[in-house]
């Protein structure tokens, strides 16, 4: 009897102090989303996070295609780029679609914005939680921003974050229109401003300033201004369920708004174009690009220089170098000669270059030439070089590397041969740049990568040359005659050590259509390799001549007899893809996965 | 009194071991009794001074001969009168306050060393034929025997001997009191209960023929394969089990299902229970299982209620069993080598293709020929590494000695077995380490059974499991991938002046110094299980049937992982100087030392289970029987990475049963599980799964008895019912509480020298108090069928639909903006299929036949993953079963520019002839992710069989099995299939068979398509071109044995002897020859499943 009494206690006992009590959690004073906001170091934490999805724009390879699917570069890695450049995206096959990204770092901003003002921590001040909420504020916008310019207009979400249990049908939302959009984030980037300070302390460079916030209105003012957003009469049609236009009609008053809003950021007159101490223009343009935190620099990036840089050299130098980013030939064609004047007018059906022959431009043939970038260095010698490369301005020596040309590591002693079998060329490796030419600006010829010195970069959001290129642009449109056109053109000229525009060509002085078109050979070899060139042939709507076609670099195919010496049938000119560029490519689509989810969304023209 | 004189019978038990330790004294008692009684047995005469006296007697009634009467008639003090009932019984009593305490009077030390023996025979008592092989023993001693050929026995006993028991499997003990008996005949009565077949269900056992659950067992020397996990034996020998081996490396196991695959949620794998706890299935060593069963419908699981949706394996080791010590020594060795290993292109080979990709003559003719005579093999290597890491076989030994037997007071099994394999992984002897695999395992086993009092059973199981891996220092999944990647001309094996070769940094490894040169890695795994039990029957005490049990487990699981690694210094050849010696590059500069690191993981666990069962016969029609259970379990991982996992995992619940049947041949069954889990918040872990099955044995009512010889038995049966799954989150924990992310957020970097990065930190999992388990409703039907008594068939059709599948929202639109994707508990699926197995037996003079099959087909679809319509309904993954693969499909190769340009635009790159042209599914002109449809099936083999027989004559036997599987595809994936994929040229090997089908000009109909000296976007995709039927049929196992005559053994100390030669991995019947079709798809670069030949001796003492 007793031994049942005893089961039957047993089981009683656990019946009783069983049912939910056993299975509770261990109490383990877990961190809750409540306790963040009561500690400074865990705010801070937040608002990191709330930044976190800002895009690595440096990282041409994986974290954008905004290098490889322009016509400044090709980039050979299987990539998204891939697509792009071939016109067999889709929607269901969006590359580096960052749609879903960007609305996370949205959220999360709102998260913040919703809490920090509630925040029960101390040793926070007034002053401390007004401005990181302004940079929560400011990074929200800036998401904004980057989603506009690939899609166009899109959902501005409001302060709140989403409630996701709601019914699906409910998280349909419609697009706002273009003008909508670039209001609000002209607003908020307003509002940030108003709070921001014109400069952080060093500890916290990088992070806005009021310049900032003030560019980002500058160049979203430009892009509203040009030919895609104002009065595209593709985008026309799009419209809402509704029926609302998303697209806003012609509107000229918008270049000058963009003046100014260019304008108001030179007015801080806290910033000035980078140059060397030594006035060498070839160090001066490098040097802004390589120069962390100098004095062009409104909005920069800390980086580490490796993802940048391990593509960008080749694969003789050793170690990691995986050297597959190479400048376009139509983009070495870009480049003025010394004296200022472009080489390549244009060209033929067959690809073949127009050359304008008062240049001085050859392209056959060989010199003696001694590769400016050298003159920097203690050991001058001249090589024989192709002579499509002597005689050129100095931006053009501190962007391309050719085949043949010194890897600019001092003690390198490295030359890169891109030819076929070449030890740096296509072969035994598919680490080779496609059009015979690597991309140096972002190399620092003081760090030796193959010892593992990759050094940092402040990569450029915003720069004062920018700023300059977006004020005199817009000014050529609404005010041609305007002075500042000349003075703005010609500081950016100075620095870079090429004649004065109006020097060159004197014709395009109050030409509205000749300086446009030199304004826009400007914007592209100054702001080359900095994500500039995607968006510019697009918002100008150029991208079907740019973009379209074959594609020219040298002839990589020729096969080395030595794999450090370049074959004699290099040098010429040949096409390694043909990319394909239709209208519907000047915006993004929407993928698939989010058109199934979001009944409500129009998809963009074409797609 | 009746009531009260058990209860001390019962007592009696526990005080008898309290003896042994507790001091004795004597206290003189008080009053004079008078007891006067005419033929009383002792007994009788002890109830009666208990009623006059008030004192309480404690005896063991087994000490206690009762079958003497006696007249007594005595007066005095209560010691005057025992010493009057007691005279010739052969106690002596110890008074202690009101107890009086029985026992034997110690046998004189004169009389125990008088020896004398007994003989005699042992018969049937129907048929007197003569039992060989009985048991014959002097209970309470380790003194037996065992028959002989003609029934016979001899005992050499003391003087003094109490009873001696015959037994034999299948008869009813028989105990006779020896005296001084010199001959003793054992007439046994064969026991219609023990023949009756009893199936292990949950919590418990049933009568076979009452058995209306899908439940399916096996024979468990079918699984008593040399291998050292059991998983690995199970492909293909139950109906329903589902088993994936894909890698053949020792001391690895397999991946498991019942019935399929009926969810997508987080855990699909079966709840295992060895002796009635959750523990690893590989744990346990096949020797030591006595009965493995798989519960697989509502009605078998649904007591397990949130845990048994997955299906249940169930595992008993074995137990002692009464009769003398019986010594089994089992020793096997065998060898062992892979079934099948892929086949690279050789040197040559690899040249002349790389030409051709590259439409270069990168390798001239000269270096052609030097790859081909092998001239200079530091420079022009041609390697073959798979040959120069791996040899052809290796070998394996295990001994497993296991001690069983047992009397009235205690039963005990004791096994302990040692295991050891190698690898066909080379080591390089020079090295003062062995750099191969080596496994080696210890177990041991002590099961022992109490009798605390005749109703009162004592279970104590103790295992320990000790394993012991030695490996090379760099990952073997590397030493795979490297030694298919590295091109044969790459470098050699090692330069012949001794220095070691290798790669430039940053472009892979020599597989040959990951192999052999990179150091060792030594992990050991201890494991202990140990269950205590303790078993009333309440048969004699409340009411007959009813039992009750307390079970408490605790079992501890460790293991330790020692990495000494390091690289040598390496060089790479890149030519020869003037005086023809080799220049030089060192790649890598080395370590001269070996490394150190060490990783542990481990967990423990307890468990506490009460139940009361119920089973009774009511009027010889009515049987019902009841089970309450309740139990909870605590499992904590003592080696965590992060606090959540460290903290413990609980589970808690209560089971019930009803069962009734009428007469045997109506069946009526009620399961309830009540359970919860942890996971779910307050107020929400508990839920109920309820279940009920029926059965009809047809073949026991009247009007079917006239066909009874020809179908002698026929069971028809159902069941429906809901069980639960609530292991739904994988690694998710808590699911009710928001977890908070820190590592993995990616933060921003600010400041002068970029060195601000305070961190970040967000949401990671979203708290939901919704969540709860998933459910499973099954339905199974079943039918049981035997024909003239040989041939038994089982079949069972079962539809299961999973509801509540945690998964992560697929509808939200990503404007929502959400880092982490919401889990809920919406997902669908759905499961059905078809099992079933067949026995046969027959006796043909000497022979005697037997033959088994077995058959499991499910199908699974997807009926919500939340997931909006795809564009292309044909894409929708709904309506799809779980796993089937998608591509696109291939419409040949094209074979001119013609047909190119004809043809839709293909957007993945650009084609060539010789690519593979794909189906423009849509119809849009384009080739692009909106083709891709379902193709082939899912990797998970819808059809799973397993056949076999045994064949003995005399004392020859003979068994084979064949296992197979059938609807299954995979895809072929990886550089050595799609050639010069990663764009470099020493880690290119190519397979043989592309380097032989590959598409020319000369062969336009190829299995492969044209060679790229590149990555190829558009042939390097997943389509029907790259898909392969994974459908094999294996001829498992075979194994011959002979088994010695008695007579040849007779005057010897052996029962039985067995020699025996087995196999396993014979044979392999596929479509896909390039590598054993197990291991799945991708390139093969894995360790395949072994070919073992062994030979064994079993001896019994």
């Amino acid at each position: 009897m007793k031994f049942i009494n005893y089961i039957a206690l047993i089981c009683s006992v656990f019946m009783i102090s069983s049912c939910d009590s056993f299975l509770d959690k261990q109490e383990d004073e877990a961190l809750t989303f409540e306790k963040i906001w009561s500690k400074r170091s865990t705010v801070e934490k937040y608002l990191n996070n709330v930044w976190g999805f800002m895009p690595e724009e440096s990282n041409w390879v994986d974290e954008n295609p905004w290098i490889g699917a322009s016509d400044e570069a090709s980039v050979t890695y299987n990539r998204g780029y891939r697509y792009m450049n071939f016109g067999t995206w889709s929607p269901s096959n969006v590359p580096y679609d960052r749609w879903s990204k960007f609305y996370s770092g949205i959220r999360e901003a709102n998260v913040f914005m919703q809490n920090i003002d509630a925040t029960t921590a101390e040793d926070i001040s007034e002053q401390e939680r007004i401005q990181w909420k302004a940079e929560a504020r400011y990074a929200r916008a800036y998401y904004y921003f980057l989603l506009l310019r690939s899609y166009g207009p899109i959902m501005l979400v409001g302060d709140e974050p989403i409630d996701f249990n709601q019914d699906v049908a409910t998280l349909s939302y419609m697009r706002n229109t273009y003008q909508e959009c670039a209001d609000y984030i002209t607003k908020e980037m307003t509002e940030c401003a108003a709070v921001l300070p014109l400069e952080q302390d060093a500890i916290y460079w990088g992070k806005p300033t009021k310049g900032a916030a003030l560019s980002m209105i500058a160049r979203l003012k430009l892009y509203s201004a040009r030919p895609l957003f104002n009065g595209c009469e593709l985008y026309a049609g799009i419209a809402n369920p509704d029926g609302t236009k998303l697209f806003p009609t012609y509107d000229k008053n918008r270049w000058k708004e963009a003046a100014e809003a260019n304008k108001r950021v030179i007015d801080l007159g806290i910033y000035e174009l980078y140059e060397d101490e030594s006035g060498n223009p070839i160090k001066s343009y490098l040097g802004v690009g390589l120069k962390t935190w100098n004095k062009e620099i409104i909005m920069a990036r800390w980086t580490g220089g490796y993802y940048n840089r391990v593509h960008c050299t080749p694969r003789v130098v050793g170690g990691a170098a995986f050297g597959g980013i190479g400048p376009t030939q139509q983009q070495v064609d870009a480049y003025a000669m010394a004296n200022g004047r472009y080489p390549i007018k244009g060209y033929r059906n067959d690809g073949t270059p127009i050359i304008d022959e008062t240049s001085g431009y050859k392209e056959d043939g060989f010199s003696n030439f001694e590769h400016p970038y050298d003159q920097l260095k203690d050991g001058h010698k001249q090589k024989s070089t192709f002579n499509m490369y002597v005689g050129r301005e100095p931006r053009f020596y501190a962007t391309v590397l050719w085949s043949g040309a010194d890897w600019p590591y001092m003690a390198g002693g490295k030359v890169p041969v891109f030819a076929f079998n070449g030890n740096s060329g296509p072969g035994v490796s598919h680490d080779y740049p496609k059009s015979g030419y690597i991309c140096r600006r972002f190399i620092d010829g003081s760090l030796n990568s193959n010892g593992g010195q990759w050094g940092n970069l402040t990569f450029p959001i915003f720069r004062l040359a920018e700023i300059y290129l977006n004020y005199v642009e817009a000014l050529n449109e609404f005010d041609p005659t305007n002075t500042d056109i000349l003075l703005y053109l010609n500081k950016i000229r100075s620095r870079a050590g090429v004649p004065n525009i109006e020097e060159v060509y004197p014709e395009a002085v109050n030409n509205q259509s000749l300086m446009r078109e030199l304004i826009r050979k400007e914007r592209r070899i100054e702001l080359a390799f900095e994500t500039h060139r995607y968006f510019d042939t697009r918002t100008w709507m150029i991208a079907e001549q740019t973009d379209n076609g074959p594609m020219f670099g040298m002839n990589t195919m020729a096969p080395v007899a030595n794999a450090n010496t370049t074959p004699a049938a290099f040098w010429q000119r040949a096409e390694f893809e043909v990319r394909v560029f239709e209208p519907k490519h000047y915006l993004y689509p929407f993928s698939q996965r989010e058109l199934d989810r979001n009944k409500q969304l129009t998809q963009n023209f074409g797609w | 009194m009746k009531n009260h004189f058990r209860g001390i019978k019962w007592r009696a038990g526990i005080l008898s071991l309290a003896l042994i330790t507790s001091p004795l004294y004597a206290d003189a008692a008080q009053g004079q009794l008078s007891i006067k009684k005419q033929s009383a047995s002792l007994k009788q005469i002890i109830q009666l001074i208990e009623k006059e006296s008030g004192y309480t007697f404690f005896f063991k009634s087994s000490d206690l001969d009762d079958s003497k009467k006696v007249n007594i008639d005595c007066e005095g003090s209560i010691e005057e009168v025992l010493k009057v009932a007691l005279k010739e019984s052969g106690m002596t009593y110890v008074i202690k306050d009101k107890e009086i305490i029985l026992k034997p009077i110690p046998v004189t030390q004169n009389a125990q060393q008088k020896k004398r023996i007994i003989k005699g025979s042992v018969i049937d008592a129907e048929t007197k034929e003569p039992i060989i092989g009985a048991n014959v023993w002097v209970k309470e001693t380790t003194i037996g025997a065992v028959t002989d050929v003609n029934g016979n026995y001899s005992l050499s006993v003391n003087a003094n001997v109490g009873l001696v028991v015959a037994s034999y499997l299948g008869y009813k003990d028989m105990e006779v009191m020896a005296g001084d008996k010199t001959e003793i005949q054992f007439k046994l009565v064969p026991d219609a209960e023990a023949l009756e077949e009893v199936m292990v269900i949950a919590y418990g056992s049933q009568k076979k023929e009452s058995v209306i659950g899908a439940i399916s067992s096996v024979d468990v020397a079918k699984l008593k394969v040399p291998t050292s996990k059991i998983s690995n034996n199970l492909a293909g020998q139950l109906a329903g089990i589902v088993a994936v081996t894909r890698s053949g490396e020792p001391g690895s196991g397999s991946a498991f299902y019942i019935r399929g695959i009926s969810t997508f949620g987080a855990n699909k794998n079966p709840l295992v229970l060895v002796d009635g706890i959750e523990r690893s299935l590989d744990l346990v060593d096949p020797e030591d299982i006595a009965s493995f069963s798989i519960l697989k419908d509502a009605t078998a699981t649904a007591v397990y209620g949130v845990r048994g949706a997955n299906g249940v394996i169930l595992i008993s080791t074995r137990k002692g069993a009464d009769g003398a010590p019986r010594i089994n020594v089992k020793a096997e060795m065998g060898i062992l080598g892979p079934t099948k290993m892929p086949k690279m292109a050789n040197s040559a080979q690899f040249a002349e293709m790389y030409n051709e990709a590259s439409e270069s003559k990168y390798y001239s003719q000269d270096v052609i020929d030097k790859y081909a005579n092998g001239t200079d093999p530091d420079l022009y290597p041609d390697v073959n590494w798979i040959d120069e890491l791996y040899q052809d076989f290796t070998t394996n030994q295990r001994v497993n000695v296991n001690i069983s037997g047992g009397g009235s007071i205690a039963k005990y099994y004791i096994a302990g077995s040692i295991y050891n394999e190698g690898s066909i992984f080379k080591s390089d002897n020079s090295n003062d380490y062995n750099s191969s695999i080596n496994y080696n395992k210890i177990n041991f086993r002590a099961n022992l059974d109490l009798n605390l009092s005749k109703s009162t059973i004592l279970n104590l199981n103790l295992a320990n499991v000790y394993e012991k891996k030695n490996s090379p220092g760099a990952a073997t999944n590397n030493i795979w991938i490297y030694s298919f990647a590295t091109s044969p001309n790459a470098f050699p094996a090692r330069y012949s002046d001794g220095k070691f070769s290798g790669p430039l940094a940053g472009s892979g490894f020599n597989p040959y110094n990951l192999l052999m040169q990179s150091g060792y890695r030594e992990q050991f795994w201890n494991s202990a299980q140990s269950l205590i039990g303790l078993t009333q029957d309440f048969s004699e005490i409340i009411t007959p049937g009813l039992k009750a049990n307390i079970k408490f487990s605790w079992d501890a699981y460790n293991s330790n992982l020692i990495t000494r690694s390091k690289e040598v210094q390496q060089f790479m050849a890149i030519g020869r100087d003037e005086n023809g010696n080799i220049i030089y590059n060192e790649t890598a500069k080395g370590q001269e030392s070996l490394g150190y690191k060490n990783e542990v993981y481990g967990y423990k666990t307890t468990y506490l289970e009460g139940s009361i069962t119920y089973d009774r016969l009511f009027n010889d029609v009515h049987r019902v029987g009841a089970l309450f259970l309740y139990n909870h379990k605590i499992k904590n991982y003592t080696a965590t990475d992060d606090a959540q996992t460290s903290l413990p995992y609980k589970n808690q619940g209560i089971a019930g049963r009803i069962t009734y049947s009428y007469n045997d041949r109506y069946f009526i069954e009620g399961n309830i599980g009540y359970n919860g889990s942890e996971n779910f918040s307050p107020g929400k872990r508990f839920g109920v799964f309820p279940a009920g099955a029926l059965g009809w044995m047809v073949s026991n009512e009247d009007f079917f008895q006239p066909i009874t010889s020809i179908i002698d038995l026929l069971k028809i049966k159902g069941s429906y019912g809901i069980v639960g799954n609530d292991q739904i989150g994988g690694s998710r924990r808590f699911i009710y509480e928001a977890t908070i992310k820190q590592s993995g957020v990616p933060s921003y970097q600010f400041g002068e020298t970029g060195n601000y990065n305070p961190g970040a930190i967000r949401i990671g999992e979203w708290a939901n108090a919704n969540v709860g388990w998933e459910q499973a409703y099954k339905t199974n039907i079943g039918i049981e069928l035997s024909l003239f008594r040989k041939l038994k068939l089982q079949g069972d059709i079962f539809h299961e639909k999973r509801e509540g599948i945690f998964m992560q929202r697929g509808a939200l639109p990503g404007l929502v903006g959400l880092s982490t994707t919401p889990w809920v508990n919406v997902g669908k699926m759905k499961n059905q299929g078809f099992d079933g197995s067949l026995e046969y037996e027959q006796t043909i003079g000497d022979f005697v036949l037997t033959g088994r099959g077995n058959f499991t087909y499910s199908q699974s679809e997807i009926l919500d993953n939340d997931e909006p319509d795809w564009k292309n309904l044909y894409q929708n993954r709904i309506g799809k079963p779980y796993g089937q693969l998608f591509g696109l499909e291939a419409l040949g190769l094209f074979q001119s520019q013609e047909e190119i340009d004809n043809s839709p635009t293909q957007s993945f790159g650009s084609v060539r002839v010789g690519d593979i042209k794909y189906n423009d599914i849509n119809g849009d002109g384009l080739i692009n992710e909106e083709d891709i449809v379902a193709i082939g099936h899912s990797n998970i083999p819808k059809i799973n069989y397993g056949f076999g027989g045994t064949l003995q004559w005399k004392g020859i036997d003979v068994s084979v099995f064949f296992q197979g599987i059938s609807k299954v595809s995979y895809f072929l994936i990886g550089n050595s299939i799609y050639g010069f994929n990663l764009g470099t040229l020493t880690r290119a090997a190519i397979n043989e068979d592309v380097y032989l089908n590959r598409w020319t000009e000369d062969n336009p109909m190829a299995k492969y398509p044209r060679l790229d000296s590149k990555a190829n976007t558009n042939n390097n995709r997943n389509s029907t071109f790259r898909m392969i039927d994974g459908s094999f049929l294996r001829f498992k196992n075979a194994e011959i044995g002979y088994t010695f005559p008695k007579k040849m053994l007779t005057g010897t100390f052996l029962k039985t002897v067995r020699i025996y030669a087995s196999g396993v991995n014979l044979l392999t019947f596929s479509n896909f020859k390039l590598w054993d079709p197990e291991q799945g798809g991708g390139e093969g670069a894995g360790y395949p499943p072994s070919r073992i030949f062994n030979v064994g001796l079993n001896v019994n003492f």
